[in-house]
């Protein structure tokens, strides 16, 4: 695919260049039946991201400039028509009003047989930003990265809609450091009625939860919760906590770390579909501190308020940014301080200042970081960052 | 152990609240925006008032007949076609079609499904016209969507074999259904989500229970509160107002039935008492409501017979299929039938070429 894609861009970026407008006509001679399209986007480079399984085009708006990615959902001649998985993320994204979280849905278009989602352009993955680093991310880093998760998993929370599919692969990168929650694929709303089962094959296994694993159909928005705290590990360890090479497997390594459940941990466990369908042996837990070892109290402390098998005994996400964790030194970083990769496989490498020292006479408000300060900081970056 | 997400009804529990936040407001979650309050459906889908729908479907329907006659057809002429009134007979004919279609639909399809469907049919049709897409296969296409997008599962084979038709005819109304369904999510914007006026119905007599303690079993009201609900459906109320408002109009409309004054729960539950202007809004708005109900009546089947003869002609003879392919932004045929089995969500050179 992408071998063939490169001189058709190139020939558009051509084309744009010596007219100034992309007017495609078909091989025929033939202009093209119009699609409002047409006029809108430059392509610039084809990004095919594996993990989401999909090809993404990273575009300027003709308008602004502004770069976005545009994700295509064709109908396949289905007998079904248009897949649920793209129902559910434009019918979550449609509603929810923008977040700094969460990666913007900015319009929808038809195209061809099928349309396109046309989203804000990030660059990179969380995924990519525990590959590429060098070193182990530094407490303030993942402090900075956990504190924008939760606060994108409380909006979608707030808001009644599961994600389902959270992991790092699906937390996105901008080029300003900010992670943003993408992906709504698997996303639904969620009612509190609780009669609607659902199905319990959604998560990358090794961030399901325990009672998918054991096939549930009534789960809640604590699925997500588990994958945060599994997500949480792997940026404290470096690497996946439960790296299970199948279902079983997977069971086995949640179990070898939280111990065998039993009805008093877990009294819901007995409902669960295949509860007796496997026994394991009695096992107790290890010690979370030894799991992710050279790391603060703290920290393993609210991980163990995420990792445990009752979903409704969960840190909120709400109430887990309220965690000591975040309130102690080393602070969470500033977004400006995160590591961006490259796309496209190149290192990554940690910026080589931070943008601005700290001083004693600036004001405090200009040193507090948290991205609600972004305004702020943009302006001291340029005040004192390139001062310096 | 508290970690602050167990129970989450939220029922107002002060006659302090603030009534417009409590009518407009979901029962549950009360913070959030998959809400009614910042939804799609009343940014885009609420309409100002009854002229401006009727405006709207006017155009649509001087737009189509305009377009009809410019194709210079032999033996065309103005009588051939439906006005906005013989339009509106024909709406509510397969309107009620397609309640009917979900009524003895199997597996049994929750209200809510039923809701959006015919909330997508009456969206629709607010910017079309029956001359230009045929009712028959955009209710099916409604309803197939309100399915899939409210998670109430069936196979395609399944839901066609709701039709009481053999395979043949069965085979060939899914395959419509697949056809106009892209159509049908652009027209409606790409807004799909539908509130209706059942779950905040629920959430009103939650709270009649809990505070409204002079009423003593406010579940005597369910059934005519419902059957408001149902006849609501069938008019523009969930074009106009949010559905609490219906719902509420529901409730108290089914207590002064039951000869039952509920006012005061309006002055002392809902805080409307020394607000008066909201209040003779809210009591305006409950009349409006009742009005559209009261004023509905099924369309006469001697009418339904002459405009349908006139659709289906109008159908057969004038207006050729092929515009279908022109809205869904099919290239043209040979793209659909070369590149069909490409897998989803692949860019192919086409489409760099068209974008």
């Amino acid at each position: 695919m992408a071998s063939f894609l490169k001189p058709n861009i190139s020939r558009l970026q051509q084309r744009y260049r010596e007219t100034g407008r992309v007017t495609e006509r078909h091989r025929s001679g033939r202009p093209l039946a119009t699609s409002h399209t047409d006029d809108r986007f430059i392509v610039n480079s084809a990004l095919r991201n594996r993990m989401m399984n999909a090809t993404q085009l990273q575009a300027h708006l003709r308008e602004t400039g502004e770069t976005v990615a545009l994700k295509k959902v064709a109908l396949r001649k289905l007998e079904d028509g248009i897949p649920n998985q793209a129902l559910r993320e434009i019918k979550a994204l449609q509603e929810i009003e923008d977040n700094q979280y969460v990666v913007k849905l900015k319009n929808v278009f038809p195209h061809g047989t099928g349309f396109v989602l046309v989203f804000e352009y990030m660059l990179s993955d969380l995924s990519e930003v525990i590959r590429n680093s060098q070193r182990p991310l530094t407490e303030s880093q993942v402090k900075g990265y956990m504190m924008m998760l939760l606060k994108g998993v409380t909006f979608c929370h707030e808001n009644s809609i599961m994600h389902r599919d959270l992991k790092p692969a699906n937390l996105l990168i901008s080029s300003t450091g900010h992670l943003k929650i993408a992906d709504f694929g698997l996303a639904r709303l969620f009612s509190n009625e609780g009669e609607r089962l659902y199905s319990h094959q959604v998560a990358t296994r090794w961030y399901r939860a325990p009672e998918l694993l054991y096939g549930a159909r009534k789960y809640d928005e604590g699925v997500d919760l588990w994958a945060v705290g599994c997500i949480f590990g792997e940026l404290l360890n470096n690497s996946p906590l439960f790296p299970g090479e199948n279902d079983i497997e997977q069971l086995c390594c949640v179990l070898r770390v939280l111990g065998t459940p039993n009805q008093q941990v877990w009294p819901e466990i007995t409902e669960l579909p295949d509860y007796n369908k496997i026994t394991f042996k009695e096992n107790p837990p290890i010690p979370l501190e030894e799991i992710v070892p050279d790391t603060s109290a703290q920290a393993v402390d609210l991980l163990k308020k995420f990792l445990v098998y009752p979903s409704k005994q969960r840190i909120s996400a709400s109430q887990a940014l309220l965690h000591p964790y975040f309130f102690t030194d080393p602070l969470p970083a500033h977004h400006s301080e995160l590591p961006i990769p490259q796309r496209g496989g190149k290192r990554s490498h940690q910026r080589l200042q931070p943008p601005y020292e700290f001083s004693v006479d600036r004001p405090l408000q200009e040193s507090l970081s948290g991205p609600q300060r972004e305004t702020i900081t943009e302006e001291s970056r340029v005040r004192y960052g390139t001062a310096s | 152990m508290d970690t602050g997400r167990g129970s989450s009804l939220e029922v107002p529990v002060t006659s302090q609240q603030p009534a417009l936040v409590s009518i407009t407001t979901n029962d549950k979650n009360c913070k959030g925006s998959i809400m009614y309050h910042n939804s799609s459906q009343r940014k885009y889908w609420t309409f100002e008032n009854e002229e401006t729908l009727e405006r709207l479907r006017y155009q649509a329907n001087q737009k189509c007949r305009a377009k009809i006659l410019s194709s210079g057809k032999a033996g065309l002429n103005e009588s051939l076609l439906l006005d906005p009134l013989e339009e509106d007979v024909l709406f509510r004919h397969y309107e009620k079609r397609l309640l009917d279609f979900c009524a003895v639909f199997k597996p049994a399809m929750p209200k809510s499904v039923v809701g959006t469907a015919n909330m997508y049919f009456r969206r629709f049709y607010t910017n079309n016209s029956l001359m230009e897409y045929h009712p028959r296969t955009i209710m099916l296409t409604c309803t197939y969507l309100a399915c899939k997008v409210d998670e109430f599962n069936v196979s395609s084979s399944q839901f066609v074999g709701n039709l009481q038709e053999n395979p043949a005819s069965q085979e060939k109304a899914l395959q419509q259904i697949l056809e106009y369904e892209l159509l049908l999510i652009q027209q409606l914007n790409f807004h799909l989500v539908v509130h209706n006026p059942y779950r905040p119905m629920e959430g009103i007599l939650i709270d009649l229970k809990t505070r409204y303690l002079s009423l003593e079993n406010p579940e005597v009201l369910r059934k005519t509160a419902d059957d408001f609900l149902n006849r609501a459906t069938m008019t523009d109320a969930g074009l106009l107002f949010s559905p609490s408002q219906i719902a509420l109009t529901a409730v108290l409309n089914s207590a002064s039935r039951a000869s039952l004054n509920m006012e005061s729960y309006l002055t002392e539950c809902m805080g409307l008492k020394d607000d008066k202007e909201s209040l003779s809004k809210m009591i305006d708005s409950m009349r409006r409501i009742k009005n559209h109900v009261k004023k509905y009546e099924p369309p006469k089947p001697e009418d339904v017979g002459a405009c349908k003869h006139k659709l289906e002609r109008i159908h057969a003879e004038f207006v050729p299929n092929t515009n279908l392919k022109r809205k869904r932004g099919y290239e043209d045929d040979d793209h659909v039938t070369k590149h069909h089995n490409i897998a989803e969500e692949e860019w192919t050179d086409e489409d760099l070429e068209s974008l």
